[in-house]
């Protein structure tokens, strides 16, 4: 039986061009200048400042909790507020007792019901003693993008850093920071066919960086395998876009024409490939098994390693109640994507559900 | 449902329910390890993200995961926290406030094993349900019901938690652990599936109090406040003061926090004083208790007086006694008086190597 894969928000296969340059690469010592040209790339590609830093980690997780805590570090940032959304990915919302252990008073900016952070509500939530404000560029269940521009443009002339949680964006939307003005963004090279164990952190040149963890040697085939993968995703990227629209378009209105109680949850129009749909009476687990038995491979929500399905916490920020939320279901579409994956997908649920 | 050979086996990632699977898959089900996750409290569940770093990996569900993958059959984790929480979790609480000492494993078994990953398991299209409890399952012919045996591993018998299972539950239940004749046995086949398991201890330890710290667990998942109180003598003469009820138990000899000058054990707890009752060996002996909640296996209902053994408490040795049916339940005359009849603990019944039925031990009728 042909799989088919719908968790690319999750993660995806590596590209073999990106293997047979990280097999080269495993095979070379110095490559000081080429990983330089991968940093470069990605300065570009977001439109950054060419003296702006990019450190290379294990994960896009430990980006994500690694600038606040670099900035702690080296005392750039004074104790205070840290404003979280309510929706971002598991890895900056756990966070809070950290951040809490660290001195820092936590607070959750809301989500409205379309999945996208309620601007009035961080408006309000905002005074002088706000430090830290991380929201994500791309939600990674919903597929919603946030209103950063406006958030970035309201602390421009302030003292409070902004990191933006750009992984499930690079590669699939523009990301142009002359409009966002993060200080730090956050980026997985896994999720745009790259190795895993590869995390990057985009720092304004402003800021002053202090390793964790000092002294350690970068994992270069993996750095020149993400430049690899930028290069790729990015050079396609204008024909790809409408190409995963049209199957996200495809698959959407299938699942709803078949008349069997599936809705999209939340804002699904933006131009990337990952949509929430809630399945009416059922639940979540025993869909994924069934769809598991017929060869489909999907997510319930944001996939921790273990694979258990718990009530998402982006859907209830979102305002769903917990039986609503764990009718809901995550596909998420990519490279390797085609239509007649989508038609499959189509009739399996029309299967699934009329029994 | 229809019949089928799909089964639902619950997998600790452990010894005995890797080899349950192993062994069914074997006999030519259709097999699939389901790992039930389960609620725990905030405290617990975050010391576990920090130590594992991870937002759910509990190790648990990593060795049920590679054990399913050397066995070769398909692995999935389900939430089963609401449930828990609700009909496990909240009654424990309950029974402590309530002066009694609960037995979360029967509720577990009667709520969620055999009821919620049941129900699971019919919607994956499986009959059954299977587990590595050390028990047998028979469809006795001349009953026409289906009755559970002690299994001949004795020493690992687990029948006790089962008394209150329905014929409809017992019905799409397998209990492959049953056949074997010890421990040992299961045992050198999870050695040859060569493959790391959890070694989590056999102890009758509660799984969502690890530290073993019950009173801890208590009041950090209850607002209910606990005042001192008491302890007095079967006379109602004042002791000294204890704690608050609930870090006591019936039988309890040791941390009492004072001597008497002879070994004292509480023999009641009245949450309506306050009052915690203190006595000799003697008085915490009892010859006879009532039992509500009561479930039987062989037949529907106590009708007349009936002659067999019981276990007041998980690890009690079987004694002989007549039951006799009473409104809402049964009274338990022993022979021989029994220590420690603790209120909230499960009386289960045995005749021969049957399991008879059991119910829940009462204060009062």
């Amino acid at each position: 039986m042909k799989r088919i894969y719908l968790d690319y928000a999750s993660t995806t296969p590596v590209r073999t061009e990106v293997v047979e340059v990280m097999k080269t690469a495993y095979l070379s010592i110095k490559q000081t200048a080429d990983i330089d040209s991968v940093s470069t790339l990605l300065k570009q590609t977001i439109k950054g400042h060419e003296k702006d830093q990019i450190f290379y980690m294990g994960s896009g997780s430990e980006a994500n909790q690694s600038a606040l805590m670099s900035l702690t570090k080296s005392s750039q940032l004074k104790k205070g507020k840290v404003l979280l959304s309510a929706i971002e990915h598991p890895s900056v919302r756990r966070a809070q007792s950290i951040y809490e252990d660290m001195g820092y008073e936590v607070v959750f900016i809301p989500s409205d019901s379309k999945g996208l952070v309620d601007l009035e509500a961080f408006y309000s939530l905002y005074d002088s003693s706000v430090v830290w404000v991380s929201v994500m560029l791309v939600n990674n269940e919903i597929g919603s993008r946030q209103p950063v521009e406006a958030i970035g443009a309201f602390l421009e002339n302030t003292d409070t850093f902004f990191h933006v949680d750009a992984i499930q964006a690079l590669g699939k939307i523009t990301i142009d920071n002359t409009a966002i003005k993060a200080d730090a963004m956050s980026f997985s090279a896994h999720k745009i066919y790259g190795p895993k164990g590869l995390g990057i952190l985009y720092l304004k040149h402003t800021i002053k960086w202090v390793p964790l963890v000092p002294e350690a040697t970068l994992n270069t085939p993996y750095i020149l395998g993400f430049g690899e993968a930028l290069r790729l995703i990015e050079h396609e990227k204008e024909a790809e876009r409408p190409r995963l629209m049209a199957l996200k378009k495809q698959m959407i209105e299938g699942l709803v024409a078949l008349d069997l109680g599936i809705t999209p949850v939340g804002d699904c129009s933006s131009e990337i490939g990952i949509v929430t749909l809630m399945f009416e009476n059922r639940s979540s687990d025993a869909l994924l098994i069934q769809y598991d038995f017929k060869g489909i491979a999907l997510s319930a929500g944001s996939a921790c390693s273990s694979g258990a399905i718990s009530a998402s916490p982006v859907l209830l920020a979102m305002g769903l109640d917990e039986k609503s939320a764990k009718s809901c279901i995550r596909f998420s579409i990519g490279h390797y994507t085609t239509t007649s994956d989508i038609e499959v997908v189509l009739e399996t649920t029309k299967s699934l559900l009329k029994k | 449902m229809e019949r089928n050979n799909r089964v639902i086996v619950g997998m600790s990632g452990g010894v005995d329910s890797t080899v349950a699977a192993f062994k069914l898959k074997e006999m030519g089900y259709d097999v699939i390890g389901v790992n039930m996750r389960l609620w725990q409290d905030d405290f617990l569940e975050e010391e576990h993200f920090m130590k594992d770093g991870g937002c759910c990996s509990l190790s648990s569900v990593e060795d049920a995961r590679r054990v399913c993958e050397k066995i070769g059959i398909p692995f999935y984790a389900l939430d089963f926290k609401g449930v828990f929480k609700e009909k496990v979790v909240d009654y424990f609480i309950d029974a402590y406030h309530e002066g009694e000492t609960p037995n979360p494993c029967i509720a577990c078994n009667k709520y969620v094993k055999f009821e919620a990953l049941l129900e699971k398991a019919h919607e994956l299209g499986a009959y059954y349900v299977a587990t590595g409890h050390y028990a047998k399952i028979l469809f006795d012919e001349s009953l026409s019901r289906y009755v559970i045996k002690k299994s001949n591993a004795e020493r690992k018998d687990q029948t006790y938690a089962l008394y209150n299972l329905t014929q409809e539950q017992i019905k799409h239940i397998l209990m492959p652990l049953g056949d074997f004749e010890s421990k040992e046995e299961v045992r050198a086949i999870a050695a040859e599936l060569d493959v790391q398991m959890s070694r989590k201890s056999d102890s009758q330890e509660i799984c969502f109090v690890p530290d073993q710290d019950y009173v801890g667990f208590l009041k950090r998942n209850s607002d209910i406040n606990v005042p001192k109180g008491q302890f007095v003598d079967s006379e109602g003469e004042v002791l000294g003061e204890h704690q608050g009820i609930i870090h006591y138990t019936v039988g309890q000899r040791k941390g009492l926090g004072m001597t008497f000058g002879k070994p004292m054990y509480v023999i009641d707890i009245d949450k309506n004083t306050g009052e915690v009752v203190l006595g000799s060996n003697e008085e915490v002996h009892s010859k006879e208790l009532f039992a509500d909640l009561v479930n039987f296996i062989p037949f529907d209902h106590l009708t007349e007086p009936y002659t067999c053994t019981a276990k007041v408490r998980y690890s009690a040795k079987e004694a002989a006694c007549t039951l006799y049916p009473e409104d809402n339940g049964v009274r338990v005359v022993f022979e021989v008086p029994q220590r420690a009849v603790t209120p909230g603990q499960a009386v289960v019944f045995y005749k021969d190597d049957y399991l008879v039925g059991g119910g829940t031990i009462r204060r009062n009728r």
